[in-house]
């Protein structure tokens, strides 16, 4: 929150870096993207890479990869940056993106549509694309640049609504992430036998099938090695106080009547 | 103002790198 004036100047010098870097980032794979295209289309507009076909026309070299990691990394990098930006509580280039995305491109489509690399005359079907691409490009930049001077002359900074919903991705994301953090540390404390119950009263170990392993009564499938090991880590928490005496007690006796054969 | 007008600065001059990343980093390896 680098506008909140409890925040130090630590908190705008990380906010700077990670919003430069990760739109950096954006902007890199989105130039990859308009490059790539533009030397797709200087072979022709098709192009192929590895499979077991026969290509006719191989892709310029580096292209294949930079137009699947531009997109995808444009993808990531603008969702940093859109997290970043929100975080810090700034205005944004956000809603600019998608303009600069499809009016590139577009140019692209209209550049090669007139002057198609084999010098034969208009391509109908690249400047069809051109057309769309300029309207799909050109319809919210007008208020995406109303919302960056808007903010700029004092006003709060708004998202624009697809970018709204890629902040709410990234947030979910970010959610499940922790989730998975948190049942990875339950799964390691339960491996440990040092998982507790949330609320089990005087750090009582969760009982259940996570205290012990499932033993059927009568089957004797453990082994003494295992047995020997029970024994010694409810010992162990017999002694770290986590067990009282009674508690240790059935539980030595339950392991000895199932597992020892007696 | 004065703030807002650091991070269009900030975020101007990351545009300008990236672009000039992107073209490197195309004319580095497809040439």
């Amino acid at each position: 929150m680098a506008q909140s004036s409890g925040e130090g100047r630590g908190s705008i010098i990380v906010d700077s870096v990670a919003i430069f870097v990760s739109l950096v980032g954006v902007a890199a794979a989105m130039t990859l993207v308009y490059l790539s295209m533009r030397a797709v289309m200087n072979v022709g507009g098709f192009c192929a890479e590895g499979g077991p076909y026969q290509i006719a026309t191989h892709c310029p070299k580096g292209t294949a990869g930079f137009m699947l990691g531009g997109i995808w990394g444009g993808l990531i990098f603008a969702a940093l940056y859109v997290w970043r930006t929100i975080k810090a509580r700034i205005g944004s280039f956000v809603g600019l993106l998608w303009p600069a995305l499809f009016l590139s491109l577009g140019w692209n489509f209209l550049d090669f549509a007139i002057h198609p690399p084999e010098g034969q005359g208009l391509v109908g079907g690249w400047l069809v694309c051109a057309v769309l691409f300029f309207i799909m490009g050109g319809a919210p930049l007008v208020p995406a640049l109303l919302g960056i001077v808007r903010w700029l002359r004092g006003g709060p900074p708004r998202l624009p609504l697809a970018m709204a919903g890629l902040a709410g991705a990234g947030g979910a994301l970010k959610t499940a992430f922790s989730t998975l953090r948190q049942l990875k540390g339950m799964q390691r404390d339960v491996l440990a036998g040092t998982w507790m119950l949330p609320g089990s009263p005087g750090g009582t170990p969760a009982g259940g099938i996570f205290s012990m392993p499932p033993v059927s009564p009568g089957t004797g499938t453990m082994s003494s090695a295992e047995l020997v090991a029970q024994l010694e880590r409810l010992d162990a928490l017999h002694r770290s106080g986590a067990l009282d005496d009674a508690q240790f007690e059935a539980a030595k006796r339950s392991l000895l009547g199932t597992g020892g054969g007696t | 103002v004065s703030r807002r007008f650091y991070w269009l600065i900030l975020q101007v001059g990351a545009v300008v790198a990236g672009i000039v990343a992107g073209v490197w980093l195309f004319n580095t390896v497809s040439l």
